[in-house]
This record gives structure tokens, C-alpha cells and sequence, in this order.
């Protein structure tokens, strides 16, 4: 079972809709898929129409009184499952500071399904805290949508000395242009000439466009209402690079 | 818990089922769609006897794959690019990954194919989520000669993670509205049944039930129909090359049948000896080199993976070489098989085989019961190998652990022939502890006959310039390590000679074959 983090510091920057094409693009291939939605705000389950809570909370799980297995629903595609958000993941930092082994509590509780499906997606909520640093000690790869400006380079850079202070070298970091408007400048710019920052991008960019934005309205992934658009294909391809590199290819 | 996929057999008193449900129900209905629907599984049954059900339903330019477990409900769904013969094609899915295991080098061959009308209802919760779906299945099947046959209406209930009061509300009504009732019956079987195809039982483990007063030569004839059976069987497979196994089992066939026929050759004419020993001596022979072939090529991954990856890598040119080799073998063969020779060696063959009695009995022993037949040859060829097995030290020349294998092979061909001559759980363990101290030492010949065989092809990829120095480097380190290998099997097979040779397991094969109580034991 592979643990794949859709992780960022800031936010609006394309987290959930890629976890939900890069979620529905791996079970396509047959492989069987988790996805949990961390963030309180629970976009992914919105996309998923599955309604955002957790029976008895985070509490209940963090303290082993429910398995995350009992929370698990079904999608309506099929060979991808979704444990919901839940309001109370809001005080998740709180309730994991004060737990002892606070940090590998997420990889704890993922454990028992490691038969159960190929691959776990964490869509995770936008900060740097206990839940992001239980992310990095539980992820295989985190993969970090980036807007290309200056701004979010500089979190990406963050992001990166980070993972180099808590020594997780066993993270792989597949950061990848997200939203790119190719209209702006600077953003042609810095994607044509990535900035050297110790880790490679993904040699797939996901362009801005409206029709990723109305992924909202259909709830449903791009693929399904929009199979040709560029930016669909653009998701396969970063799909498949994730693949390979995953793969050590 | 996950709940289980239902099936439900849908009657034909029951009409208007799928209207009574949108009536009760939230039910959003998908366009019905017409599929051509496939299963498929190995030559040998593989899935079937697991209880598993493989199936592929033709789309635009794709399949949609499903593996069905009857024991515990789950269905898994994948789909494919191309039609699946090997799982491989699918190996990034979790049904590629399952099939393979239950499957292993066996490919996956159309057992029947029927058209389906399908009928999709999606049970909607708040959100217009799905919590449940129901498909209705209408089969039918199309004979060769154009006319449809109907098959039964199919209900499947498809339950959703997490979203159990659906299906408990639907299972209700089913139960209750129309009396339906959980089926556990397999569609496949249904349709071959309805086809008036009987489903293949092939096995290649050795199944000839022997009354033990049966006059031995009757006994042999019963044995040797069921070896050419059994290489007929295969033929077809080996031919059209589906995949390796046919060719193997092809040959144990061959083998048993050269085995009886030269361990108790007193049981035959000497005119029928002369007559068939050479003709299966040549189809030895003509089959030999492929699965030699094909031998290498199942094992070219242990090879690569034995090796550091450079020079795993650097084994690739010899793969090719194999692969071509294999392609010219298997051309030579197929027209072999069909060739008059090999015809005309198994209608004479089975012309014999079907003749009721021998005018003149070859001797007494064609004569006597095959119980006593069995004890006789049993016990002498045991014996021998005891007593070859004795004289081997760790300084003897590997020939003399090849040729106690070929002892050990003829008493475990004798054990296979005559098994039900004796209790199995007397029989049974004598097999077992037989075929370890055989897997030894065929490991051990495999080894020095590998070493020699990549020597070879060493040498006929230098004359066909196909060997490259970091290819031949390769070789030469993959020979190190079998002759290292070597050594370790001689010794592995010290250890289970001592278990094979033990007094007890010696007094068991006396008592089974050897005694007054060996004779009655049946």
C-alpha cells in the first residue's frame, strides 16, 4: 500500500481536485483506492457527494475507541472508498500534541488496511503543524501542487528544508505546477526554467482552467465530463510520472 | 464489515421486477446496454476449483474486467486495453495481482460467450449520492448455427461501504414482495450447461482408480489409455502454443507411458515393445528441446535477479536468443505433431490399447493380479534405490545422483500407478517423503544441467554473433553461482536421503509391499 500526501502550505493552490483526478485515474487502472479527506473543510467529500463526518469524531479514532475501517464509505466509482472529513478534524493539532507518539499516529491508524487497498491519497488541509508533520511520517511521496509564483516557491522551499531537518529522506517530494496560466509571464517563465531547488518537478503542469474549476459544479473528476480537455490529459500525465518515480524509474 | 455482492435468480413468474423496484425505491436508471460477455479460465480450471469466476465484457475499445469470488462475495473490477490472455496485461490491478496467483504460468483461455442486456439501477441517497446498485441481467447464448437460447434473469445486488440500510431495505423487499431468495449459483456453469458443454476436469495429477484382481496387462491398458488421453488433451494447446504447461504435461504422458513400459516390459509382447518403445522414445525426443526452452525462459527472472542488476541486464541478449530459439522450436514441433508419424503412433497405439484380450499372454506376470504385479516391481525398484542411495558420498562423481534420481522417478512413477491399490494413508506419506528427496535431487541435476545448457547457448550465440563480452560475463558469473549451488544440494540431499532411509519409513514400505499384510492390505 502506497501513501501518497496532496500537501501544501498554502491554500487554493489545487490539493483537492488533484487528489480526486489522481484518485480516480489510479482506480481506473484498477488499483484500490482510499482516499481521506483531512481538511475540515471537506472539499473531497463534497466532489465524492458523501456527507462530511466522522461518527463519534477524530477523538474516537485517535483514542482507538472506533477503527478507521468503520468509517470508510463507497464512492460512486468503483475501487475508490473515502473516509470523510469531519468538523472536529479542525482540533486535530490539539488532540495529536497530546498524545504521546503524536507523530506516527496517522500511519498507525492506516495500518490495518494495508491489504486492503493499493493506495491511500490523503487530501491534506493547508498549514504546517502536527497534522502536516503526521503526513510526512505516514506519506511514501507527498505530492505538492505548486502555483508558479515567487510565493509559492517560497513554500515549496519551506516545505523542502523541512523534510531535510526531520531527516525523512524515505518522503519522496513530487512537487508539479498547478493552475498555470500561460498568458502570465512570470508563469511561462519560471516553468520553462524551474528554479534548482534539490528536488525535481513533475514534468507535467496542470493549466489553469475553468473546466477544472467546474469540477465543483459536476462533482464528479475531470476525466468523467471532460475527457479531452487539456488539463485532463495533463493530470494523466502527471499520474503516470508519479507512477515512474514512485517505481524509482 | 463489507457486505457481500447478492445474486438472485429472477424467476419467470416474476415480471415487471425492475418496475415494482423504481416504484418502491429512490432508483435512478442508467441506459440498459447490450455487452458480449467472455469467461474465461485456465485449460485446468484453475479459477473454478477456487471458486472463482472470471469474466470480460467487450466495450468500445476496451474490456471491463471482473473477478468474482462465490465464497465470500467480493467482486473485483478493473479494465484492459487488450483481450486478457495473461494477467500480466493487468498486473497494476488488484484482479491482475489476484489472478496471478491462482493462475501462476497457466493462461487464461475462453470457456463460452454469452450476450448480455443490462440494466443498471443506481439507488440514490441525499446528494444524489449512490448508496446501492442493482443490475438486472438478461443472458442469452448464441449456438453456432444462429439460434438463441435463452439463459435465466439475473439479479445482482451491489452494496455500497458504508450505506448498509439500503440494502438491507432492498433485500427486505425482495424477500418479502417477491419471494426471491439468495442464489449461490454460477452463471458460467449455467450457460455451459445450457450450451450442452461439459465443463473440462482436466487434471495432470495421475487419477486411475485399479481393482486389485484385475489381470495386470488389463490394469497397464487401463493405465496407458488414460496417458494417451491425456496427451491428446494437450495436443491442441501445445499447437496452437497457449502456454507452457501443455507441452509439460504433454510429456509427463509420454514419460509414464515409456516408464511402464520399460520397468515391466513382462507384461507386453516383445513385438508391441519393439514396436512403441521408440516411437515414444522419439516423442521425447522431438519434444525436448522446447520445453528446455521454455524451461530457461520461466526461470530467466531468478536468473536476472541472482545476478547484480548491471549484469542481470547484461542477460538480456540471451533472453532474446532463447525467445527466438523458442519460436523455431515451437514451428518444428506443431508440424511434428501433426505430422502422419505421430499420427499413425497413436491411432497403433490405441488400436492395441483397445483390443480386449492377448491371443498368446506374454507371461505369467500379464496373467497375474496387478496387486501382486504392483508388490513385486514396488518393492525391487525400492530396493535398488535404497541400495544406490547408500553408496553415495560427498566425493562421488554427479553422475551417480543422476542416476538415483532415475531410480527414485521409477519408484515414484510404480507409487502413482498403483496408489489405489493401498490405503491412501498408508500410501500417501511413502509419496510425500519420496518427492522431497526427488525435489532435491532434481534440483540438484537442474543445476549442473543449467550450467551446461547456458554453455551451450553460450556458444551458439558466439557463431550466430549474437554474444557480446558483458553477456558472456554474465554467463560465466550466473555458472559460478549454480556450480556454488551445486555443492549445497549435494548436502541438502544427505539430509533427506537419512529421512527417506529411516528404519521406520523402511519398515512401511516392507509392510505396504513386502509382507503377507502388504497383500491383504487393499
Amino acid at each position: 500500500m502506497k501513501i501518497l500526501a496532496c500537501y501544501n502550505i498554502k491554500g487554493g493552490v489545487g490539493k483537492t481536485t488533484t487528489t480526486v483526478n489522481l484518485a480516480h485515474l489510479c482506480a481506473l487502472e484498477g488499483a484500490r483506492v482510499l482516499v481521506w479527506d483531512l481538511d475540515p473543510q471537506g472539499a473531497a467529500s463534497f466532489y465524492f457527494r458523501i456527507k462530511p463526518k466522522v461518527k463519534g469524531g477524530m477523538k474516537r479514532l485517535l483514542s482507538g475507541r472506533s477503527s478507521v475501517s468503520q468509517h470508510i464509505k463507497g464512492t460512486d466509482y468503483h475501487n475508490i472508498d473515502l473516509i470523510p472529513a469531519d468538523f472536529s478534524y479542525r482540533h486535530l493539532d490539539v488532540m495529536l500534541e497530546s498524545m504521546k507518539k503524536s507523530k506516527v499516529r496517522l500511519k498507525k491508524l492506516l495500518k490495518p488496511l494495508v491489504d486492503e487497498y493499493d493506495y491511500v491519497f490523503l487530501d491534506c488541509p493547508p498549514s504546517f503543524s502536527m497534522v502536516s508533520e503526521n503526513v510526512f511520517y505516514a506519506s511514501d511521496a507527498l505530492i505538492i501542487p505548486t502555483i508558479p509564483t515567487i510565493l509559492s516557491l517560497r513554500t515549496l522551499e519551506q516545505i523542502i528544508r523541512y523534510r531535510d531537518k526531520k531527516a525523512l529522506k524515505g518522503t519522496q517530494l513530487i512537487p508539479f505546477f498547478s493552475m498555470v496560466d500561460r498568458r502570465k509571464t512570470m508563469h511561462r517563465m519560471i516553468v520553462e526554467m524551474p528554479p534548482k531547488l534539490g528536488v525535481q518537478f513533475a514534468e507535467a503542469d496542470i493549466p489553469y482552467a475553468s473546466d477544472v474549476e467546474r469540477m465543483g459544479f459536476e462533482r464528479k473528476p475531470l476525466i468523467l465530463f471532460k475527457p479531452n480537455i487539456r488539463a485532463a490529459e495533463s493530470y494523466r500525465n502527471l499520474w503516470q510520472t508519479i507512477k515512474a518515480r514512485l517505481s524509482g524509474a | 464489515m463489507i457486505a457481500k455482492i447478492q445474486q438472485y435468480t429472477i424467476p419467470e413468474t416474476c415480471l415487471h421486477l425492475e418496475n415494482a423496484l423504481i416504484q418502491a425505491f429512490p432508483l435512478e436508471q442508467q441506459s440498459p446496454r447490450r455487452l458480449h460477455r467472455l469467461y474465461k479460465d485456465t485449460f485446468d480450471g484453475r479459477l473454478y476449483k477456487k471458486n472463482y469466476l472470471f469474466w470480460q465484457d467487450t466495450c468500445e475499445s476496451f474490456y471491463d474486467i471482473f473477478l468474482h469470488n462465490f465464497d465470500t462475495g467480493e467482486r473485483l473490477q478493473s479494465t484492459a486495453r487488450e483481450d486478457v490472455i495473461w494477467p500480466e496485461v493487468i498486473e497494476s490491478s488488484a484482479l491482475g495481482r489476484k489472478i496471478q496467483a491462482i493462475t501462476k504460468i497457466r493462461a487464461l483461455m475462453p470457456q463460452i460467450s454469452v450476450s448480455v442486456r443490462q440494466h443498471i439501477l443506481h439507488y440514490l441517497g441525499g446528494n444524489e449520492k449512490t448508496q446501492l446498485r442493482l443490475i438486472i441481467e438478461y443472458s442469452q447464448l448464441m449456438r453456432p448455427d444462429g439460434s438463441i437460447i435463452p439463459l435465466d434473469k439475473r439479479l445482482w445486488v451491489l452494496p455500497v461501504r458504508g450505506y448498509e440500510k439500503p440494502l438491507k431495505a432492498v433485500t427486505r423487499y425482495l424477500k418479502r414482495v417477491h419471494g426471491l431468495r439468495l442464489s449461490q449459483d454460477n452463471p458460467f456453469l449455467h450457460a455451459m450447461s445450457a450450451a450442452g458443454q461439459a465443463l473440462s476436469c482436466y487434471s495432470n495429477t495421475f487419477q486411475v482408480a485399479l481393482d486389485p484382481e484385475m489381470p495386470t496387462d488389463q490394469a497397464f491398458k487401463h493405465i496407458l489409455l488414460n496417458c494417451l488421453e491425456n496427451m491428446e488433451k494437450n495436443e491442441t494447446g501445445v499447437i496452437e502454443r497457449v502456454d507452457s504447461e501443455f507441452l509439460h504435461d504433454l510429456r509427463v504422458s509420454v514419460r509414464r507411458t515409456r516408464a511402464l513400459l520399460s520397468q515391466i516390459p513382462e507384461a507386453f509382447p516383445i513385438k508391441v515393445l519393439n514396436q512403441f518403445e521408440p516411437g515414444f522414445a522419439w516423442v521425447g525426443k522431438i519434444t525436448g528441446p522446447l520445453r528446455d526452452l521454455d524451461v530457461y525462459l520461466l526461470k530467466f527472472d531468478d536468473y536476472q535477479q541472482a545476478l547484480p542488476v548491471t549484469e542481470g541486464e547484461n542477460l538480456i541478449p540471451l533472453k532474446s536468443f532463447l525467445v527466438r530459439h523458442q519460436k523455431i522450436e515451437q514451428k518444428k514441433l506443431a508440424r511434428r505433431l501433426q505430422s502422419g508419424r505421430y499420427q499413425q503412433l497413436k491411432s497403433a497405439w490405441r488400436k492395441f490399447l483397445e483390443k480386449k484380450d492377448m491371443k498368446k499372454p506374454p507371461s505369467a506376470v500379464a496373467l497375474q493380479t496387478v496387486k501382486r504385479t504392483a508388490d513385486e516391481y514396488v518393492w525391487q525398484a525400492y530396493k535398488k534405490l535404497l541400495k544406490r542411495g547408500q553408496v553415495i558420498s560427498s566425493e562421488c562423481p554427479d553422475t551417480k545422483l543422476h542416476r538415483l534420481r532415475i531410480s527414485g522417478k521409477k519408484v515414484r512413477y510404480l507409487l502413482e500407478f498403483f496408489q489405489t491399490l493401498y490405503p491412501s494413508a498408508r500410501i500417501q506419506p511413502l509419496m510425500k517423503q519420496l518427492k522431497k528427496l526427488q525435489d532435491v535431487l532434481g534440483d540438484f541435476q537442474d543445476l549442473s544441467v543449467q550450467a551446461h545448457a547456458l554453455q551451450q547457448f553460450e556458444s551458439q550465440m558466439e557463431e550466430e554473433r549474437q554474444l557480446t563480452p558483458e553477456t558472456a560475463n554474465a554467463i560465466a558469473l550466473l555458472i559460478q553461482q549454480f556450480d556454488a549451488r551445486l555443492e549445497q544440494q549435494r548436502m541438502a540431499f544427505f539430509n533427506q536421503f537419512e529421512a527417506f532411509s529411516e528404519a521406520a519409513l523402511q519398515a512401511e514400505f516392507k509392510a505396504l509391499f513386502h509382507s503377507a499384510e502388504g497383500e491383504s492390505a487393499a
